[in-house]
């Protein structure tokens, strides 16, 4: 099956496999390595990316269903003017520990930025309700996201 | 290559061509969330998947002829942040945002929900108690309705034919004094499967504060979510009060027992219950 | 309090920015060249022989390199837990592949093919017959008269007991007793990355890369299973996406190397989270027994205690951890005469290991739920009962004869309890209605190190200064994802006044880095970074002989900063550190290194103190945790933030074990919630805010003072939301988890429903 989509603001035409589990065409076919599996149930959001401005997890989707739309891994999230606001608040927040969780952790944020920009706190843990992290206790993510959130409104 | 074939129709006369094809083991691939896991742990086997999410008609949320039409690919944070079902359908919308996970939430269709025939699907008893019905396309582009609540009262085969898929789901408008509401009790606050799934709509009348034509379902208590007539019963013509709602609790705890006798899970379920009773009556007032 | 300038601050984790852009390598991203993969058939029965078994069918899919079963793999056994050549307590009794599966979960077969999607395939061709036996899935239906035996030699696999003190002669009148049997459940350690290795056998020698804590114990057991010299195998530490012990052990290294070598490969096995959950290890399930007296004033006369914990089909660490269960309370309790009996035995259920606390949680949560019925019946406040029977610093703990060291118990309950405005929230109107409130706290212990037992307990590291003015640290070090290789980098740095970025530290790689036998045992930073302070100061001292004779100025007038060496005298007088260590090398020939060895003489105790605030849905039964301060008694924090983060991710952890998690048997041996739909981590929505409070006293062997945190901020959490909640209620709940169920049915109990 041949598609189009635009990948980490990049045009792809490709021959796929439409049988293909999306976290699979994007580790194996792109080598983009950092949307990571973690249950295979969609219950742990380890491998959350964000298409067409909303969180998604890829392990629940065919490669396929990308058809046209526009999707965003975490190796998309830096731009040309370097680390994503996010990024930023995550390492100086020190959200990030053993750092498998984080791909998707910053995906689900970055949904919710985008929809959002100035969530509460409530807001922030729905919008992580199912991103899980066994290291953190969630409380510096939280942090993270909501500094993000105040300093890209301060600019 | 796998051998498996998937399509995705852009539109449902592209559908109504594929569905044409289809055979017994064909499955409709909408969100994916119950689907795909099946899949993933080879609890599925398929021939052939159509997917339905590419078709934008059947995204859409409309008001008009005096109904609400969901589409049956539209999205559960579609449908819990929709204006017209916040505001006519609030039980839906209650139930929609307590789906899964945002992620989940942003890929799982009502359609699906239905289809899926889950105990627990929580948009089920909300659906029921909106008196819900649905709009299903053959193989020839033949539609038949039928109401969600005489669907699920079907078996799992005769119901949805392999070449049949639901198109979209119609909530009739109600009066203006219309209130519903919808609670759930899980293993956790949120992200969670529905142990208990309760939904309530009456019309209330203000001078009287009572409570009329009301309708009351249940889900994850038995094989699919159900109207609790009697229920129904009890409740209408009464004034909306604490006696009420325990009056209502009490009654609900009885349902319970009725359709899961002998339950493991029973001794918790009858007297849970009573938190959903608390809790429609909560955000309704 | 010493002024430091980088001990006690806040860093990100070193390889952050890495891991914010999704750059991070961990062993399921690793690809090698003609990669193969593997996966396992696990037993779908709790328990049975395996009368046949064919694997024509599937060895003929093209694709599948070759199948392997009992048959083909050795008969020899090993043990998983097994970190040196000879360890008493490690019993073998587990083959690479079995030939009776003893629960759902055990390994019967692995496929070896040319991709995932082939060998997963693969296994569906795979034929079984097994003759079912009965099945046993916990430790009362084990040691059954009648029961069948799980291993040839029985159901039971050791016990062991500590009498210490002497009791005391008392009226009994002036005497109370209190009797009570506290449940805790097998739990899944949850680390989001689920279980990778990788092996590859070239010119017979094997390399390993795997998420472990201890390499040179993978080498050991590998090594001698499969009769290799030890410098053949090579086993390499991955980047690891969280363990919490779940990754201590070594149940599938065995297998994967094997496999290796036989078909002379490189060979990937990843798990899927079912897996990873029913056929590693879990936090074992232990069932104790308390009877202790206290005197109306509350003073312990006596305890005594006989737990058993369930070892699940194998022994792997159940029986050391049964020898740790036993030497718990004596060091958080002053007790003039302690009696108890451990014993460990096998069930047809998923096998117990080491998790976050290693026998503590397990130990001291039934302990801290029966001292908050003690105060209950004595009329005291629970505060006030610990307070009187706490141990204090430099005491001597009664069941090992060690010193506790500078250890804090006492200013972490009275700090704590003035912080969380204990004495109000305690004795405040339990209130009515439907949502109850409750308050409690719990203390704990757990050690800095394996000082004291049968371990090898030294740390080696040799550093090296390079002529640019960076530094190598080549060390044994496991970074769990925790910031093992920060902390280091911050001691280093500090002792040097160099930035930390400039300092290189290595982990586990048993071809190039000296010998230490693992990161576990919370001795990381009490004895690896007391290695890394030794071994920073003697480069120190190299660099300020080199200085001395670069500068022709005597030692006294040196100083450093910031990478460079001043003169004291003669301000305008600097050399850096670049700069000399060029000297050092062209000039003088000579390398600055040094290799130090740091051997340990204590593992002092540490403690925490954790008050939790709950709220309890009396009508469906769910509590949710809603305010939570954690004291810890950590010496010194090296790095601020991350001590914080341990805590808060600990509390996260402990809340499940209180409330949620639960790995369910079912009558059949069966595993019924093996995945994250069903078994429930606390998500982001009920975590609450966890203020974290530090006691920073110092005063024992740890670098800079510093004590561990990462185990014992785990250990008292259990137990203060069970004593919330208990509070709430008022209730005496002691089945863990406290389940909406159990809490609706003490709750219908409590009003005579039921």
């Amino acid at each position: 099956m041949d598609i189009q989509f635009r990948l980490n603001g990049k045009d792809y035409d490709m021959s796929i496999d439409p049988a293909k589990k999306l976290i699979d065409f994007l580790r194996d076919d792109l080598g983009l390595l950092g949307t990571k599996e973690g249950c295979g149930e969609g219950e742990c959001g380890s491998c959350t990316i964000i298409v067409d401005g909303k969180a998604v997890s890829s392990c629940l989707m065919l490669a396929c269903q990308i058809e046209d739309r526009e999707v965003m891994t975490i190796e998309g999230l830096a731009g040309d003017a370097g680390l994503d606001r996010l990024q930023k608040s995550f390492i100086e927040k020190g959200a990030v520990q053993c750092g498998y969780c984080t791909s998707g952790m910053l995906m689900s944020s970055k949904a919710l930025l985008l929809e959002n920009p100035n969530p509460t706190e409530d807001e922030i843990n729905r919008a992580i309700e199912g991103n899980l992290c066994r290291c953190t206790g969630y409380n510096k993510i939280v942090d993270a996201i909501s500094d993000a959130a105040e300093t890209d409104d301060k600019q | 290559m796998s051998e498996l074939k998937v399509y995705r129709p852009s539109s449902v006369e592209e559908l109504v061509g594929k569905l044409g094809i289809a055979t017994d083991k064909t499955r409709i691939l909408s969100g994916g969330t119950d689907l795909i896991i099946a899949m993933n742990k080879g609890k599925m086997v398929t021939d052939m998947l159509i997917d339905i999410s590419g078709i934008k008609e059947l995204k859409a949320i409309k008001k008009e002829n005096g109904l609400i039409e969901i589409g049956a690919a539209a999205v559960f944070s579609e449908i819990c942040s929709n204006e017209f079902i916040v505001k006519e359908a609030q039980c839906l919308a209650e139930a929609s945002f307590t789906v899964g996970s945002t992620q989940i939430r942003n890929m799982a269709t009502l359609g699906g929900n239905i289809a899926n025939l889950s105990a627990a699907a929580d948009a089920v008893p909300a659906l029921i108690v909106l008196g819900a019905t649905m709009d299903i396309i053959d193989s020839n582009g033949e539609t038949r309705e039928i109401s969600v609540e005489k669907y699920l009262q079907g078996s799992k085969e005769s119901l949805l034919g392999y070449d049949e898929c639901i198109i979209n789901i119609k909530i009739p408008l109600s009066s203006e004094n219309t209130v519903s509401a919808f609670a759930k009790i899980g293993s956790r606050n949120t992200v969670t499967i529905a142990r208990l799934n309760l939904a309530l709509k009456f019309n209330y009348n203000v001078e009287k504060k009572t409570v009329e034509k009301p309708a009351v379902a249940l889900g994850a208590v038995g094989k699919t979510a159900f109207r609790a007539i009697d229920i129904e019963r009890v409740l209408e013509g009464q004034v909306v009060s604490d006696e009420l709602v325990e009056l209502f609790a009490d009654n609900l705890s009885k349902e319970v027992e009725r359709a899961i006798p002998g339950r493991y899970s029973l001794p918790y379920k009858k007297a849970a219950i009573k938190g959903a009773a608390y809790d429609v009556f909560d955000k309704l007032r | 309090m010493n002024d430091y300038k980088y001990i006690g601050k806040s860093y990100p984790i070193h390889d952050a920015e890495k891991k914010v852009c999704g750059e991070t390598v961990y062993t399921g991203d690793i690809k090698l060249q003609n990669m193969l993969y593997a996966r396992m058939l696990i037993s779908p029965v709790g328990h049975g022989i395996i009368k046949n078994i064919d694997v024509e069918e599937a060895e003929k899919i093209e694709g599948v390199v070759k199948v392997f079963t009992h048959l083909n793999t050795p008969k020899k056994t090993f043990n998983r837990y097994r970190t040196i050549s000879d360890q008493d307590c490690c019993k073998p009794d587990e083959r690479i592949l079995t030939d009776k599966v003893r629960f759902n979960g055990d390994r019967v077969a692995a496929v070896v093919a040319r991709s995932p999607e082939i060998a997963r395939k693969a296994l569906e061709y795979i034929k079984v017959e097994y003759e079912e036996l009965p099945v046993m899935i916990n430790t009362k239906m084990s040691l059954d008269a009648n029961a069948s035996n799980i291993h040839d030699d029985g159901n039971f696999i050791h016990e062991c007991t500590v009498d210490v003190g002497e009791r005391v002669d008392i009226e009994d009148e002036d005497v109370v007793e209190i009797r009570s049997h506290i449940e805790s459940q097998s739990m899944h350690h949850g680390a989001i990355e689920t279980h990778s290795y990788l092996a590859n056998y070239e010119n017979g020698k094997l390399t390993i890369w795997t998420p472990t804590q201890g390499v040179y114990g993978v080498r050991t057991v590998v090594a001698d299973l499969l009769d290799m010299k030890y410098n053949n195998v090579r086993v390499i530490k991955t980047l690891m996406g969280g363990s919490f012990g779940g990754k201590q052990e070594f149940p599938l290294e065995p297998l994967l190397a094997f496999i290796a070598r036989e078909t002379k490969s490189a060979v990937r096995l990843d798990l899927d989270r079912k897996e990873s959950i029913i056929s590693t290890l879990v936090r074992p399930e232990n069932s104790t027994d308390l009877v202790t007296t206290f005197t109306k004033e509350g003073g312990f006369i006596d305890c005594k205690i006989d737990n058993v914990v369930n070892a699940g089909a194998y022994i792997g660490s159940s029986i050391d951890q049964i020898h740790g269960m036993i030497k718990k309370v004596t060091r958080q309790y002053k007790i003039p005469y302690y009696k108890h009996n451990a014993k460990a035995v096998y069930t047809n259920t998923p096998v117990a290991g080491g998790m976050r606390g290693w026998g503590s949680p397990e130990m001291l949560t039934p302990v801290e739920i029966h001292m908050d019925f003690v105060a209950k019946k004595l009329n005291m406040d629970p505060v006030e009962i610990r307070l009187k029977n706490i141990t204090k610093a430099y005491d001597k703990d009664l069941a090992s004869g060690h010193c506790l060291g500078n250890c804090q118990a006492e200013k972490c309950i009275r700090q704590g309890a003035e912080k969380f405005n204990w004495e109000e929230r305690f004795n405040r109107e339990t209130g009515k209605g439907r949502f109850l409130r409750g308050v409690g706290l719990a203390y704990g212990n757990h050690k800095n190190g394996m000082y004291g037992g049968s371990f090898p307990e030294y740390s080696t590291m040799t550093m090296t200064m390079n002529e640019d003015g960076s530094f190598d640290l080549s060390s044994t070090l496991h970074d769990v994802g925790c910031g093992t290789i920060t902390s280091m980098q911050l001691i280093v740095a500090e002792v040097l006044d160099v930035q930390p970025q400039t300092i290189a530290v290595t982990e586990g790689d048993t071809q190039s880095t000296p010998y230490d036998f693992g990161s576990y045992g919370s001795r990381v930073t009490y004895v690896c970074g007391a290695c890394a302070k030794k071994v920073a100061e003697s480069v120190k001292e190299k660099i300020l002989t080199a200085a001395m004779e670069i500068l022709a100025v005597s030692k006294e007038d040196l100083q450093l900063r910031d990478g460079f060496i001043y003169s004291k005298s003669s301000p305008d007088t600097e050399l850096s550190y670049k700069n000399l260590a060029k000297q050092v090398k062209f000039k003088f020939k000579e390398n600055i290194i040094s290799t130090e060895k740091f051997v340990p003489n204590s593992s002092p105790a540490v403690f925490a103190v954790h008050f939790a605030e709950v709220e309890v849905d009396t009508y469906t039964g769910l509590s949710k945790v809603t305010d939570y301060l954690a004291v810890q008694d950590i010496g010194k924090a090296i790095n601020l933030g991350m001590v914080e983060g341990q805590v808060q991710g600990a509390v996260q952890m402990g809340i499940g074990y209180a409330l949620s998690e639960e790995i369910k048997v079912n009558e059949k041996g069966i595993v019924t919630n093996a995945g994250f739909e069903k078994y429930n981590l606390v998500n982001a929505p009920d975590m609450p805010r966890v203020d974290v409070m530090l006691v920073e006293e110092g005063g024992d062997e740890g670098p800079f003072g510093a004590k561990s945190v990462g185990e014992i901020s785990n250990v008292p959490v259990a137990a203060a939301v069970v004593n919330a909640v208990n509070n709430a209620l008022g209730t005496e709940l002691c089945d863990l988890p406290l389940t909406p169920d159990k809490i609706l049915e003490a709750l219908n109990i409590n009003n005579g429903e039921i």
